[in-house]
């Protein structure tokens, strides 16, 4: 079937995506922990992204669900809660005030989220793979 | 990348000259020092082996006991009441000899910062490389004795129940011997300055965890120790000599390898080399023969006239926009009355400065600036009601920010025209966030000082908040989220107005709920002030905010200030606490400095690194540098170097432990935990923290203590009491919290006042007025009494200081020829306590209160009103809400914590 090639295609591209600003996330935080940024260049850079971040998120785990691709639901539903309940508390913004004391912390959420979006590349890999091969 | 204060202040990186020649050799007596500090040599008695001195411990009997025995013995006996701790250690507490300190006996003049270099003081420093490996066991044996001096026990004074309490102790600074290690001397930065909690930095993070103790330091950069003044580093060719690596300046503690020709830097350990103008013999104990006539190498704290490299642009005038609310609220309250009568009075000194700026900007529902140009023969207003998207100022001329010695005239009739300008003003609105925004727009080029006075809560335009239903939440785990901003509008304004050096002072004099929280963040992230006005009136706090508003624009202000802290490999800064903007993880922007601003810093102890560190110092240094601009235009380096012996042993970092700015780093620590978390977490993180001490210490001196003894260390036996006191303040407490306007002003207080103003605001100082001697010429401040209900007599009248006010309290019975004496009057029964005035009367008991207020007010620079309370009035309650060591519905009483505290395992 056409469509499920052309979801899956979407998918990958959209873990790729994700993968990047992860990494990009966690480069500029190393950055300030260096001292080669101010913290309001900093987050000047990462908050407009933050939040397209978790809608590209929470999208692709609806698309999932309405496809009723269930596997990759269930892998993204915890990080989507995550986000959900990060933007309800508001905890989501990058305080320019408030971000030394919170560098390791906030890095390692990246990096567990990175992990998570790799996971997910390579599934969403695999499922294009299948379904190109079963078309 | 280019590590230094030329991030901000200046473009060119200074360059160490590489020029290897032959060193000059100095020649002469010793130097000496006039300035140097007593010695103070140990009493015998007090060199005991460090287990003994270990084992110096307060103990205490079971209160309930002893109390009843005490009392007994005072009244049954008149010797001295005989005390477990005297039992246990009568030598030690007998023989100490009085701690000679300098600073505090106020010779006539001014003298300068205590530099002890050469013979004969008790503060000449090893040679660094010499003392290192053995330093553990160095300082820990011929180290000074555990500060019992300062920790008296004041059992007559303070009915006999032999509790430790704090004597009447101004700054309550740490005893010389335990903040000026032998070794390192006054060379080191004075607790004035840079206080760390332990004068001693444990060896690894095993040893100090194995301890509970907190490690970091309380910091006032730019405080002004009464009688002395920093040095200034007279320049030589050599310029400011500082390590090409880290560019922590040349300090005491540096080590002079070559002949004079290299020196290791302490902070990274790089070898530089000496420039030759800085170069001097090195005698044969790596030390500079010519320290003494050197002031950056025998003061710990210097200051230096920075050179042109330092500066990025011409250094910046004083600066200050006065934004006031002349809304209906405020008018009818006398505010703009109240402003422009101090302003009249306080301008003077700005108008003879000729390179000051001045602007006026006030707000109702519209905004109002001012052209003060003198091309101009009168003051004009320019009205400007849209500011739907973003302020736009009107047009340039007349000017609105005037030289203030040339515009004189013009601010002069503004300010006579200001109390009838808006009299009947109807307009309720209240938009300071675009006058914020006008302000900032104003001087962001110039950099300066915006004085906010504020009538309540912002309600139009930008900024505007709505306000939060408190009602509910007070006392409860919602409290915390009111205590966070509303609007992120005020920090994201402040986060744009530090790096351009503008800072924001609030005055916020509110009759209602006035958002504190949410506008606060204006002066917490730009290191400015904030002060507040509950339930604001013109009688009650009319001169209180005059003399406020009068000391912020008078009172000497470093101008475009950033500091840098620097520490030495195995020392890392793991958080600031106070009102400043971090512009990097060691750099801060404190748009203005004054000196009252204090730092708290907690400070991590890196195992590998310092160990590293130890192969080639024997100490850790902490260099403070603060880059300002001074008022007269001269930009000024001022650097603090705290030296800290490394000591592997406990009993060495028990007894350079340093109970009260302990005290007041970990309630720093808790203010914040209060707003990201709970009070309640708060509450119980700084009682968790007294428990993890006791605990650790009883299980580290197993022998030491029994069954219902508390056992602490004697530098340590303060803690329990502020620990105590803590939660009893408003910003902590649970019962009685009042608003949340007032928490959060209780809450900024901890985190930017100094070590002793916090202490003395924790815990006050209870006097007793009468019955006792009368002096008219009272020039000593009598003991203090316990803070508990027994010290108030029904016919006794107290005196409290609390720092921010001070309370005349009177019993009920108070014999009429006292009441006549001190009031005027026959009796106090039928006047309400707020209608009373305490005027001077031509009598001795009069002339003897009022010496005893001066002598208070002299110590502080906060203006401090008198509140007279009776004890059968409507302000006895809070009047007992300072009686500290008593118990509340949700803290224990003073001696029943300790012993909650001994029965801990
Ligand atoms: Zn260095």
């Amino acid at each position: 079937m056409e469509w499920s090639v052309l979801l899956w295609i979407l998918m990958v591209v959209m873990a790729a995506v994700l993968l990047f600003i992860m990494v990009f996330f966690i480069i500029e935080l190393s950055d300030l922990a260096s001292d080669f940024v101010s913290p309001v260049e900093c987050c000047r850079k990462l908050s407009p992204i933050i939040l397209p971040e978790y809608f590209a998120q929470l999208t692709m785990t609806v698309l999932m669900l309405i496809t009723l691709n269930f596997t990759a639901f269930i892998i993204n539903a915890p990080l989507a809660a995550y986000h959900v309940y990060s933007y309800q508390t508001k905890s989501y913004w990058l305080d320019p005030t408030d971000i030394f004391p919170k560098i390791d912390e906030k890095r390692r959420v990246f990096f567990i989220k990175l992990g998570f979006y790799l996971i997910l590349f390579f599934y969403y890999l695999y499922c294009m793979i299948m379904s190109l091969i079963s078309d | 990348m280019e590590n230094s204060e030329s991030i901000v202040g200046g473009g060119v990186p200074l360059s160490v000259e590489t020029a290897a020649d032959p060193s000059r050799v100095r020649m002469g007596p010793p130097p000496t020092s006039a300035g140097r500090r007593l010695a103070v040599h140990p009493a015998p008695a007090a060199r005991l082996l460090p287990v003994a001195r270990l084992l110096l411990v307060a103990r205490l009997l079971p209160v309930a006991r002893l109390l009843p025995v005490a009392r007994r013995a005072l009244v049954v006996r008149p010797a001295p009441v005989v005390r477990p701790a005297l039992v246990a250690r009568p030598a030690l507490v007998a023989r100490l000899p009085p701690v000679a300190r300098p600073g505090l006996q106020a010779p006539p003049g001014r003298a300068t910062l205590r530099c002890g270099v050469g013979p004969g003081s008790s503060a000449a420093p090893q040679p660094p490389h010499a003392a290192s490996a053995s330093n553990g066991r160095a300082s820990s044996s011929t180290g000074p004795p555990t500060g019992s001096a300062n920790f008296r026990f004041g059992s007559e004074q303070h009915g006999g129940d032999g509790v430790p309490r704090p004597v009447n102790d101004e700054f309550i600074l740490p005893p010389d011997d335990v903040a000026q290690h032998p070794s390192l001397g006054p060379m080191s930065s004075d607790p004035f300055h840079f206080r760390p909690t332990i004068h001693a930095v444990p060896a690894t993070e095993a040893l100090l965890n194995s301890t509970g103790l907190t490690f970091g330091a309380v910091l006032s950069p730019f405080a002004e120790k009464p009688d002395e003044e920093v040095p200034t580093v007279q320049q030589t060719r050599a310029g400011i000599v500082r390590c090409r690596r880290c560019r922590s300046y040349v300090h005491p503690f540096v080590q002079w390898l070559d002949h004079g020709r290299k020196w290791r830097c302490s902070v990274c350990h790089l070898v530089n080399d000496c420039p030759e103008a800085f170069r001097g013999r090195v005698d044969e104990r790596g030390r500079r023969v010519d320290a003494a006539e050197r002031t950056e190498l025998s003061c710990g704290s210097v200051e230096y006239v920075a050179p042109k490299e330092y500066m990025m642009r011409a250094p910046q005038p004083p600066t200050y926009v006065f934004v006031i609310d002349v809304s209906a609220t405020s008018a009818a309250s006398s505010i703009p009355e109240v402003v422009a009568s101090t302003l009249s009075n306080s301008l003077e000194d700005i108008y003879e400065d000729e390179r000051a700026l001045v602007a006026f900007i006030t707000y109702d529902s519209k905004l109002h600036f001012y052209g003060l140009d003198s091309a101009f023969m009168q003051p004009r207003m320019m009205v400007v009601s849209e500011f739907a998207d973003g302020v736009e100022l009107p047009a340039p001329t007349p000017r609105m920010l005037v030289r203030a010695s040339e515009a004189r005239e013009n601010i002069e009739h503004l300010l006579e025209g200001f109390p009838t300008m808006f009299e009947d003003n109807q307009d309720s609105g209240a938009a300071l966030g675009p006058a914020l925004q006008a302000a900032f727009s104003m001087v962001g080029h110039v950099g300066g000082k915006v004085l906010v006075v504020a009538a309540g809560r912002p309600s139009v335009g930008a900024g505007a908040v709505k306000a939060r239903d408190e009602r509910k939440a007070i006392g409860t785990a919602k409290e915390s989220a009111l205590l966070t901003p509303a609007d992120n509008f005020y920090k994201l304004l402040a986060v744009d107005a530090a790096p351009l050096h503008v800072s924001f002072d609030l005055f916020m004099l509110a009759q209602r709920p006035s958002e504190l929280s949410t506008v606060s963040s204006l002066s917490r992230h730009t290191g400015g002030k904030v002060f507040f006005y509950p339930n604001f009136s013109l009688s009650k706090d009319g001169q209180r905010v005059s003399a406020d508003l009068s000391a912020m624009i008078t009172r000497p202000t470093g101008w475009e200030a950033v500091m840098r802290i620097r520490c030495s490999r195995g020392l890392k800064i793991t958080g600031f606490h106070g009102h400043y903007f971090a512009r990097s993880s060691d750099l801060l922007a404190l748009p203005n400095v004054d000196a009252a601003s204090t730092f708290g810093v907690t400070i991590a102890i890196e195992d590998s690194a310092l160990e590293g560190a130890r192969s080639k110092f024997s100490y850790a240094t902490m260099q403070a540098a603060l880059l300002y601009t001074a008022s007269n235009g001269e930009r000024r380096i001022r650097v603090h170097t705290l030296a800290l012996p490394i000591v592997a042993e406990l009993p060495a970092v028990y007894q350079a432990a340093d109970a009260p700015c302990m005290a007041a780093l970990l309630l720093k620590m808790a203010t914040l935990k209060a707003e990201s978390s709970t009070i309640e977490d708060a509450r119980s993180a700084m009682l968790n923290k007294m428990d993890d001490i006791v605990k650790s210490f009883k299980s580290l001196s197993k022998s030491a203590g029994g069954s219902g003894q508390l056992v602490l260390p004697a530098s340590l036996r303060l803690l329990p009491y502020y620990t105590l006191a803590g939660l009893k303040n408003r910003a902590l407490r649970v019962e009685g919290a009042g608003s949340v306007d007032g928490r959060s002003f209780a809450l900024t207080r901890a985190r930017t006042l100094p070590v002793h103003y916090l202490l003395h605001t924790i815990a006050p100082r209870l006097f007793r007025v009468q019955p006792g001697p009368v002096n008219p010429q009272l020039s000593k401040l009598p003991l203090t009494l316990s803070l508990t209900a027994a010290s108030l007599g029904s016919d006794h009248v107290m005196l409290l200081d609390t720092m921010s006010a001070l309370w005349l309290w009177v019993g009920r019975d108070t014999p009429g020829p006292v009441i006549r004496a001190v009031f005027g009057m026959d009796s106090l029964a039928s006047v309400e306590s707020t209608q009373l005035r305490l005027q001077p009367l031509d009598n001795d008991l009069s002339a003897h209160v009022f010496a005893m207020i001066s002598l208070i007010r002299s110590q502080r620079d906060e203006y401090m009103p008198v509140y007279i309370v009776k004890q059968d009035g409507r302000y006895h309650a809070s009047f007992c809400s300072f009686l500290v060591e008593d118990r509340s519905s949700s803290v224990m009483a003073y001696p029943e914590y300790l012993q909650a505290l001994a029965k801990k395992k």
